[in-house]
């Protein structure tokens, strides 16, 4: 029908989201189509109608909810250690060794002493207060994972990453730090990936890379959080970092969490780049 | 106690002050989500998470704009947040559904015919949210985005990762969509054609 096109122009008439140009072929047009002028009057009729729209009255129970959860959020002990920024850097590490610990869990990589050298060069006795923390927390929380986004809950930041720490299936106290001192890991690997899964915090994935490809720091955004462990990115950008290992013949292995948060782990192998 | 006292309470650390600011916007902030995603219980999330974020975000907040007008900025972005995962983990594209894109919900609804009543405006608002209820998920999500949500076709389109020509376009096909429900209404309009209306417009 002749007026299709014109449809979609009175549609943005009505947010006036209309060019110049395409506003007077509009004026134009409606000075000589009845039609148009019924649909036109009709659309301003069903927008001036939202204004009158119904609140739908919230849940009973629905502000007590909102408290509770404040305060679920609030109740970690960390949070006062978490008020000084310099703690806040650290406590972010200190969360991502967690975060490793469960990694060399539950990776096959060879390269995992290398990540212990590393981790162990860390500020001990936070690293430890965190994971007892963390311990605590997913005793207490039964099958819910511990989320610890305190360290980067700059509030501000809408897209700040929350790296999701989570403490190893072991219930004994140094639960954290039992990843990073294991010795022993290759033939409890297989039973800790499966006694894992329920307690474990994740990225939505995690891509792990032999080194960087070519072009590959290009395409990082400048704000991306990047820890000991390695990076997080959008999903969108770790396939197109996958991709372009690929292409260039980059040993890549892709892992997938129970999460679906937006947020993946890169991790590059050789960091001689 | 106004808006704006409340405000600075809350800032402040002050629980009472903050849990009077959630009693005095719940329905508003539950409503945008409701209409945003169409589930309850989903919506129900969503807003709190909304004012979470909102207690989170307080010191940040300079109190430029109206409190409730940035609350609702929040909880348009968690409801977009929240959609986007679910469009990902679906994988379903708009523009290639198999079945009629423009039907919504299967069956009618029925609602009181009387066609010698004109409607007011609390009723007009109430038929609006049936025939909002009955669009695709996605024609009422960007109308929702556009007219509750006030987001301009740049914001939409920068949220939805869309180009401006395709929120143009989905925009009006959700209105006329809407206008097409509207009209089988009956009662919605105060001017109906002066024609009896074409059948390529009868549903």
């Amino acid at each position: 029908m002749a007026c299709d096109r014109y449809y979609e122009l009175l549609s943005a008439r009505v947010d006036r989201e209309l060019t110049r140009d395409e506003a007077e072929e509009v004026e134009l047009h409606l000075v000589g189509c009845a039609q148009c002028r019924i649909v036109w009057e009709q659309m301003e009729e069903a927008r001036e109608a939202f204004a009158h729209l119904e609140e739908v009255p919230a849940p009973e129970g629905f502000a007590q909810g909102v408290l509770d959860r404040i305060r679920a959020e609030e109740k970690p002990k960390v949070i006062p250690l978490f008020k000084r920024p310099q703690v806040r850097a650290l406590a972010g590490l200190a969360a991502c060794l967690v975060l490793v610990a469960g990694l060399y869990g539950v990776s096959q990589h060879q390269e995992q002493d290398k990540w212990m050298l590393t981790t162990r060069s860390f500020n001990r006795d936070v690293v430890e207060e965190y994971a007892d923390i963390s311990a605590q927390e997913s005793l207490s929380r039964d099958g819910d994972s511990p989320r610890v986004n305190a360290a980067l809950a700059d509030p501000e930041t809408e897209d700040a990453p929350q790296i999701a720490a989570y403490a190893a299936p072991e219930t004994d106290t140094s639960a954290g730090t039992a990843g990073i001192e294991r010795d022993s890991a290759a033939d409890s690997v297989k039973d800790n990936r499966q006694k894992a899964v329920p307690d474990m915090a994740y990225a939505e994935f995690v891509l792990t890379l032999d080194r960087m490809p070519e072009g590959g720091w290009e395409l990082i955004p400048p704000e991306t959080f990047v820890s000991p462990v390695g990076l997080t990115v959008s999903v969108e950008l770790m396939e197109q970092l996958e991709q372009l290992a690929l292409t260039q013949g980059i040993n890549v292995s892709r892992e997938s969490g129970p999460e679906t948060n937006d947020h993946c782990l890169i991790i590059i192998l050789d960091e001689t780049e | 106690m106004t808006d704006r006292e409340l405000v600075e309470k809350a800032k402040q650390g002050d629980c009472d002050a903050f849990e009077q600011l959630v009693l005095d916007n719940q329905n508003k902030v539950f409503s945008l989500a409701l209409r945003l995603v169409g589930d309850r219980e989903e919506a129900a999330d969503l807003a709190q998470e909304a004012f979470v974020k909102a207690w989170q975000g307080l010191p940040a907040f300079r109190g430029g704009s109206f409190f409730s007008t940035w609350l609702y900025r929040l909880t348009t972005n968690v409801c977009i947040d929240y959609l986007r995962k679910k469009k990902r983990r679906e994988a379903v594209e708009p523009s290639v559904s198999l079945d009629d894109p423009d039907s919504g919900w299967a069956e009618p609804f029925l609602w009181e015919q009387d066609p010698q009543r004109l409607l007011e405006q609390s009723e007009r608002g109430r038929a609006l949210a049936q025939g909002l209820d009955r669009l695709p998920d996605w024609q009422r999500e960007i109308l929702v985005l556009r007219e509750l949500s006030g987001l301009s076709y740049q914001e939409i389109g920068e949220k939805l990762d869309l180009d401006l020509g395709t929120v143009k376009s989905r925009i009006a096909r959700a209105r006329m969509n809407l206008r097409k429900i509207l009209l089988e209404d009956g009662n919605f309009f105060w001017k109906m054609p002066s024609k009896p209306v074409k059948k390529e417009e009868r549903g």
